[in-house]
């Protein structure tokens, strides 16, 4: 057998010792922004699928309503209307509702008042292909011709709020994910920096043996990215074992709110953004140290 | 090879401590440099392997002018200046094989490149059979031949020692200054810092006198 054999492990001994710098310290704080920004991340995306959820349920209907206009009857209103929407691409369906109909939904308004005093207006029940984009200026303007007391709803006020609400949500989260980044981003800059005051005599050994900066930032950011990828998992671990207790406590009551699965990949990436944080930002303080100290 | 021109150092606002040093070291030779404790040896020392930057004069090393030098090309220079600490300078954490191997690591040269070169150099000092001591189980003579290993891995044309044999018994110190000789004869200039007098007279080289900050020059093959 060879004496070269096992003179040097399989991966060089990196060439700063362990520990020094509050390096644990370092690894309770990254663990926790981790756990933090799971949190965060999976009120997004929970916001986000529920406001989706209740846009779906509202953006597949429409509704057109037929009131009294001067010179013509409601009935060929209301047959124009509906070969105006029958003939318009991206409506599924078309359905005139009956006088009883209407009257129930005015029922809630009205009480048992007799309604055949009250001119109630017809209502015709649209369906939406979500396959097609709708033209709603167009038809608006095709019903007014043939029928002029015709409006047509297509509850995009509603729409419009969710959409507004949601993205406000999803603003605010990322806002807060940006700020737990730079929070975490400045622990790593005052653990790099104790670290290499730790070990100066490293540093100076280092230096003095010909190594560049770029040598030394790179022995320090491969220590740091090992560190915050291994606390990012840990804050993941964390945010896995509360997204499963929120999961069966939650999970048949409020449905938009359940972890969903498929989110999975978007929880993944916290580690690897932790130990991109953390190697990035060592790199740099690394380098603006040895600037300084040189 | 290594020029000083009227060089001062001074720390600070502090006294000057190195005052109108002029010599210059030429490839292939032996210098001592001696003086008594404070005289300023290891200031001296480290304006030759470039740890400081001189307050006055004029320093060229390799023909580049030192004061003229940027940050980013001073390691390449240091890489050609092999040093051997007074107090060693060991990695604790690393191995003796992988201490040696440090300038070697550092220059970016895979490890099989350098494998033999390292075990070879550490026949050399007599501690091949150590390579994976780490330097708190090793003696002084030990550490203190890593650590010339050390400079001499990656064969530097320069080599600079502080009190290389201050800490150790006379024969082990005989032992270190053979490895010297024999590196100075295989063309290797050689700085040895030391306040033994018996060294200098032993090997009859030529020896820069450090008194007060200023320097004498006796023996050797050239006046600057």
């Amino acid at each position: 057998m060879e004496l070269t054999e096992d003179i040097s492990p399989a991966r060089p001994t990196p060439l700063f010792p362990r520990g020094g710098g509050g390096e644990s310290a370092l690894f309770g704080v990254m663990a926790i922004m981790s756990f933090l920004a799971c949190l965060t991340l999976g009120l997004a995306l929970g916001a986000a699928r529920l406001a989706h959820a209740w846009e779906r349920g509202l953006s597949g209907q429409a509704t057109v309503q037929i009131v009294d206009a001067p010179n013509v009857a409601m009935e060929a209103q209301l047959a124009g209307a509906i070969a105006v929407l029958e003939a318009t691409p991206g409506i599924a369906t078309v359905r005139p509702m009956s006088a009883e109909e209407s009257a129930a939904l005015l029922k809630p308004w009205l009480g048992d008042a007799d309604l055949a005093a009250v001119p109630v207006p017809m209502l015709i029940a649209v369906t939406l292909d979500p396959a097609v984009t709708l033209d709603a200026e167009t038809l608006r303007a095709r019903l007014k011709e043939a029928a002029p007391g015709a409006t047509f709803d297509d509850h995009s006020r509603w729409n419009a709020g969710l959409t507004a609400a949601s993205a406000t949500i999803a603003w605010g989260a990322y806002g807060v994910l940006a700020l737990i980044a730079l929070a975490a981003a400045a622990s790593v800059v005052f653990a790099a920096r104790a670290a290499l005051q730790a070990h100066r005599d490293v540093v100076d050994v280092l230096h003095l043996t010909g190594a560049k900066a770029g040598f030394i930032a790179r022995e320090v950011q491969a220590r740091f990215f090992a560190l915050g990828g291994g606390a990012g998992l840990a804050g993941v671990a964390g945010a896995a074992i509360v997204a499963v207790a929120v999961a069966l406590w939650a999970g048949t009551e409020m449905p938009g709110l359940a972890v969903d699965w498929r989110d999975a990949l978007w929880f993944a990436a916290v580690p690897v953004v932790a130990a991109l944080i953390a190697m990035a930002t060592a790199r740099f303080t690394v380098s603006r140290f040895l600037a300084r100290a040189a | 090879m290594i020029r000083f021109e009227n060089v001062g150092m001074r720390y600070g606002g502090g006294p000057e401590i190195l005052r109108d040093v002029s010599f210059e070291l030429e490839p292939g030779s032996l210098t001592f440099l001696t003086g008594p404790s404070g005289a300023g040896k290891t200031t001296l020392l480290k304006l030759v392997f470039l740890a400081e930057r001189p307050s006055r004069g004029a320093i060229s090393m390799f023909g580049k002018d030192v004061a003229a030098l940027r940050r980013t090309e001073l390691p390449a220079l240091r890489r050609r200046i092999g040093v051997v600490f007074q107090d060693f300078r060991l990695l604790d954490h690393l191995t003796a094989y992988e201490n040696v191997a440090l300038p070697l690591r550092i220059a970016g040269r895979a490890e099989q490149s350098y494998r033999e070169d390292v075990e070879e150099i550490l026949n050399w000092v007599g501690l091949g059979e150590r390579l994976h001591a780490r330097p708190a189980t090793l003696s002084g003579g030990e550490k203190q031949r890593i650590a010339i290993a050390r400079a001499v891995v990656a064969r530097p044309p320069v080599l600079v020692a502080d009190e290389p044999t201050g800490s150790i018994d006379p024969e082990m110190g005989a032992r270190l200054m053979r490895l010297f000789v024999e590196l100075n004869k295989l063309g290797t200039s050689v700085l040895i810092a030391t306040h033994d007098r018996g060294l200098v007279e032993t090997h009859g080289a030529r020896e820069l006198r450090l008194f007060a900050g200023r320097i004498n020059q006796t023996g050797g093959t050239r006046w600057s």
